[in-house]
Parts: C-alpha cells; structure tokens; sequence
C-alpha cells in the first residue's frame, strides 16, 4: 500500500519534470527538471531494493552528469545574447516518432503477464554487488577500468587540442 | 508487503525513453540533446533495477552500476567535443551545424 503511494508520488514527480524539459526553451531550466527527473529515479531505485544503485544514481548523475551538463550550458553561451534558448525543429515528426514509439511500447508491455514473484532483497546487498563485481564479471570490471581511463585521457586530449589551435 | 507490479515500472521507463527521445529529435541546442540521451539511459537503468527485483543474483543491478559509469564517460567524451565545435563555430545550435552536408 505504502508501495503504490510512494510509486505514484515519484513518478509523477518524473513524468511532471519530463513534461517540463519538453516544454521549457530555457537550456537551464530544463537542466533543473532533468535534476527533479534524476532523483526520482533514485528513490524508485530505493523502492525496488536497489539501494545501492540508487546511491551511485545520486553521486554519478546529480552530482557529476549535471554539474557537466550545465558546465556545457555555461561555456556555450555568451553573456549579451541573454539566457540560453534552445528553438524547436521537427515538432510534428519527433511527437509523431515519439508518441508511435511509446504508444507500441505500452501496448507490448500491457499484453505480458510478467507472473514471477520477488525476490527477498538481502541485508547485505552492497556486499554482495561487491562480491559478484569481482567474481563473475570481473573482467567486465577491469574492462571498464581501462575504459574510463581511455575516456579521461580522451577528453584531456581533445581539451588540450583545442587550447593549442587558438 | 503488496508490491506495485512490474508493468508500472516499465510504463514509466518507456514514457522516459520516448521524452528523451522526443527532446533529442526536437531541440535545437547541443547540450539540450545530450540531457535527452541522458534520459533514455535511464530509462533503461530503470528497467534493470525493475527486472533485477525477480533475479536473486543482482545481475541487473551489476549490469545498470556499468550502463551508469559509461554514461559518465559518455558525457565527459560528449562535453569535450561540444567545446571544440564551439570554438570553432562559436555556436551550440544544430542547425547551423551544416558542415557536413553537401
């Protein structure tokens, strides 16, 4: 019961901000719904037991991806052209892309009969995440390991590029 | 504990990805899109951590924690180049950016 209250709280709190970010020309404005959107997300993650993942929700996405979401808004606007406006283009086709695109979803969905029952989450469930990241996917952990490596060097490069060419 | 069922999640999911979708194929500036791809990975994480509460073993929480750390590297990479294209051009609108065409 509680269940249903909270999912409907948070996920119209999602849906209202979503619902912002289409309509809002303003780039930063819509960075702040995208904010409302994101910790939706994490206290959905808590309500289906991924505490853990809601966690690294909070830290990667409100706290890094939109800090360099709106580091991008700010070192792409120039101060005398006023806050940051995004026009639109392809309005009819993106809504008819989209909508289609939703309306089959939902419609696949609605017709499964997802008849499995839940699993009893585990009190120790951080440590068990830890566990399986260094026995069955480890190489899958090095392996993003030497990713985001690639990527920090990447984009220090491409800086560095664009700084040398002025 | 009555537990709210799976399809809600997945509604949800799929109403986030099709925004995110939407925002990508409607705005016209480059950060806007890049908080549309934002939002269609979210979706997905959403349905991970939505299907991992029927899977004793966590893979799906495993496998959203990875999805997350490369949608980091995404926008680090993503951000990087915004800022090239926009030394260049001095703009950060997609219609203007017809290089490539013709």
């Amino acid at each position: 019961m509680t269940e249903s209250v909270f999912f409907f709280l948070f996920s119209g709190m999602a849906v209202a901000g979503v619902l912002f970010m289409l309509f809002t020309r303003n780039v930063i404005h819509a960075a702040y719904g995208l904010v409302v959107v994101l910790l939706s997300v994490a206290a959905l993650y808590v309500l289906l037991n991924a505490q853990f993942l809601a966690v690294v929700q909070l830290l990667m996405y409100a706290g890094g991806v939109v800090v360099l979401l709106v580091f991008g808004i700010m070192l792409t606007t120039r101060k005398q052209h006023g806050p940051p406006i995004s026009g639109h283009r392809m309005v009819p086709l993106g809504v008819v892309a989209a909508g289609g695109f939703f309306g089959i979803l939902a419609t696949i969905i609605l017709q499964q009969d997802f008849a499995w029952v839940p699993v009893e989450s585990a009190m120790d469930q951080t440590k068990q995440i830890g566990m399986v990241f260094l026995t069955d996917h480890l190489v899958a952990f090095e392996f993003i390991a030497v990713v985001l490596l690639a990527t920090l060097v990447g984009a220090s490069l491409l800086a560095k590029k664009s700084s040398e060419n002025d | 504990m009555t537990s709210v069922p799976i399809h809600y999640y997945l509604i949800l999911a799929g109403f986030l990805f099709s925004s995110g979708l939407l925002i990508v194929l409607m705005k016209r500036n480059i950060v806007f899109v890049l908080m549309g791809i934002e939002l269609m990975l979210n979706a997905a994480h959403l349905n991970f951590a939505a299907f991992s509460r029927f899977d004793s073993k966590l893979d799906g929480q495993v496998m959203a924690v990875f999805s997350v750390v490369l949608a980091a590297a995404e926008a680090a990479i993503a951000l990087a180049i915004l800022l090239n294209i926009y030394k260049k051009h001095h703009t950060s609108d997609l219609e203007d950016l017809k290089e490539l065409k013709n």
